[in-house]
């Protein structure tokens, strides 16, 4: 348990990133089959 | 088959910022060719900016008259900070005072008219011309960029800005990554960050690039997809039909999109930034996980809202305290300074009255959080004091300003009329509520 603890610990960054590039992907493949998460507006802070 | 082709042709079609393949690649031929005229300073300033403005222009409504009024009034605001920092005409304190406050009131007028509908319909007498509203004229970034020149003359005036020129202003002004929404960075930081860029390790910088680049698209991609779909707008409910809890379920959500959009979009201007060795400041430091309004303020937005503590609050702190009765009462003179501070805060976000209230909303709850800090100091009873310093009293703390700023972003989401249901439906439920009570 504590060695996958620290292996865990020992690569936050990675995992983290590896995550985040997964869900990127899969979010934008289902935006070009789906087209359905077009409606969010982006940059809302643009217009203040 | 015919949705998902046309949102294919749509992310390489369009160079939308941040969001589109031909963006990302015009970032990276940016990136290669800043790289590798990495020692050739003047030569690198130059390619900066002239690719700074092509992504410009790229943008909507972004064309090259108005790419022309921004250069106009970046050469009036570097002329006027010239004559503040070299000139032995403008030696006297009243005529270099006037010319700042000339400085100012050329980024204010500008800002204004584009940011303002009703001073832009009052400048172009628009009601009397017939146009429709939708001809409103919309300057991309002028946020950020008016802030950013106001910095630049009020330091020119205080000669901490050590010969500039005006090839770096430029850069400072137009620098894409910030260029849309921020951060509003310092002038001096930005010349210290340009120098450093020349030496900077790229294989570091790409990686912490990188690494800033991919979440602010997870971030804008992924968590405001998840979230957009349960803030108050989009709930399919009428305001007066909505119970407590999805009003309390939409704000939540909404004041979260918001910050994962923001926040993200933080993140991307900073990694490319990064990529090319520049490391602009920070935007956030968690601030929903913050135990009071003072602190999330601290934390959120920190560009603009250091921007306004040094160069409205202290100022007008200042000015408070040649008062007498100002100087006996600091508490007093801190809560004025606070709420003429947001109520500022408002108007920069918006030019409705709604906004002013906003400020004002913020601003009071601030100077009663003041007011309350003062009394915790003087409580000694032991069982107050160690709640105070209790995780449970963090928590609630949380809880109560995450509560407290949702409940501000009314303001952004609701009309007039809607608000006026909203407050009806609530005084009614809470009627309810006493009635059941009683």
């Amino acid at each position: 348990m504590n060695k996958m603890k620290a292996l865990l610990s020992g690569n936050y960054t990675l995992i983290a990133f590896t995550f985040q590039v997964f869900w990127i992907i899969v979010f934008f493949l289902n935006r070009m089959v789906s087209g359905d998460a077009g409606g969010v507006p982006q940059f809302v802070y643009v217009n203040f | 088959m015919h949705k998902s082709w046309s949102e294919f042709v749509r992310l390489f079609a369009s160079s939308e910022f941040y969001v589109s393949l031909p963006f990302w690649g015009a970032v990276a031929i940016v990136v290669v060719l800043y790289r590798l005229t990495a020692r050739i300073g003047a030569f690198r300033d130059f390619l900066l900016l002239a690719c700074s403005i092509c992504l410009l222009l790229t943008l909507p409504r972004f064309d090259l008259t108005m790419l022309g009024v921004l250069l106009g009034v970046c050469g009036l605001t570097y002329a006027i900070a010239r004559l503040l920092l070299n000139s032995e005409r403008w030696t006297q304190p009243k005529s270099r005072q006037f010319l700042t406050a000339m400085g100012i009131s050329l980024n204010v007028l500008v800002l204004a008219f584009f940011k303002y509908r009703f001073f832009q319909d009052f400048v172009l007498n628009r009601s009397t011309s017939g146009l429709r509203g939708s001809d409103f004229v919309f300057l991309i970034g002028i946020s950020y960029t008016a802030f950013r020149a106001m910095h630049f003359v009020i330091e020119a005036y205080k000669r901490s800005i050590q010969n500039p020129t005006l090839l770096n202003f430029l850069n400072y002004m137009l620098f894409f990554p910030s260029f849309i929404s921020g951060p509003i960075h310092r002038y001096n930081h930005f010349c210290a960050n340009s120098a450093a860029a020349r030496n900077s390790s790229f294989s570091s910088d790409f990686k912490a690039g990188l690494m800033r680049v991919v979440r602010g698209l997870f971030k804008k991609t992924v968590l405001t997809v998840l979230i957009f779909p349960y803030t108050l707008k989009n709930l399919r409910v009428p305001v007066q039909e909505m119970s407590f809890w999805q009003i309390a379920l939409g704000l939540y959500a909404f004041a979260l999109y918001l910050y994962f959009d923001f926040s993200g979009y933080t993140d991307l201007a900073i990694g490319t930034g990064r990529l090319m060795g520049f490391v602009l400041p920070e935007n956030f430091n968690r601030p929903f996980l913050k135990p009071n309004i003072q602190q999330l303020w601290a934390n959120f937005h920190i560009s603009l809202t250091s921007w306004l503590t040094d160069y409205v609050y202290w100022p007008l702190s200042k000015k408070l305290r040649t008062f007498d009765y100002f100087r006996k009462n600091p508490i007093f003179l801190s809560n004025c300074a606070i709420i003429v501070t947001f109520v500022v805060c408002g108007i920069w976000h918006g030019d409705t009255a709604i906004f002013v209230l906003w400020g004002l909303y913020h601003g009071i709850g601030l100077s009663v959080l003041n007011i309350y800090q003062k009394w915790k100091r003087k409580v000694r009873n032991p069982v107050m004091r160690k709640y105070f310093t209790s995780k449970l009293s963090y928590a609630v703390g949380v809880v109560g300003t995450f509560t407290f700023y949702s409940i501000g972003l009314i303001a952004f989401l609701l009309s007039t009329a809607e608000m006026k249901l909203l407050v009806s439906r609530l005084a009614s439920d809470l009627v309810m509520v006493f009635a059941t009570l009683i």
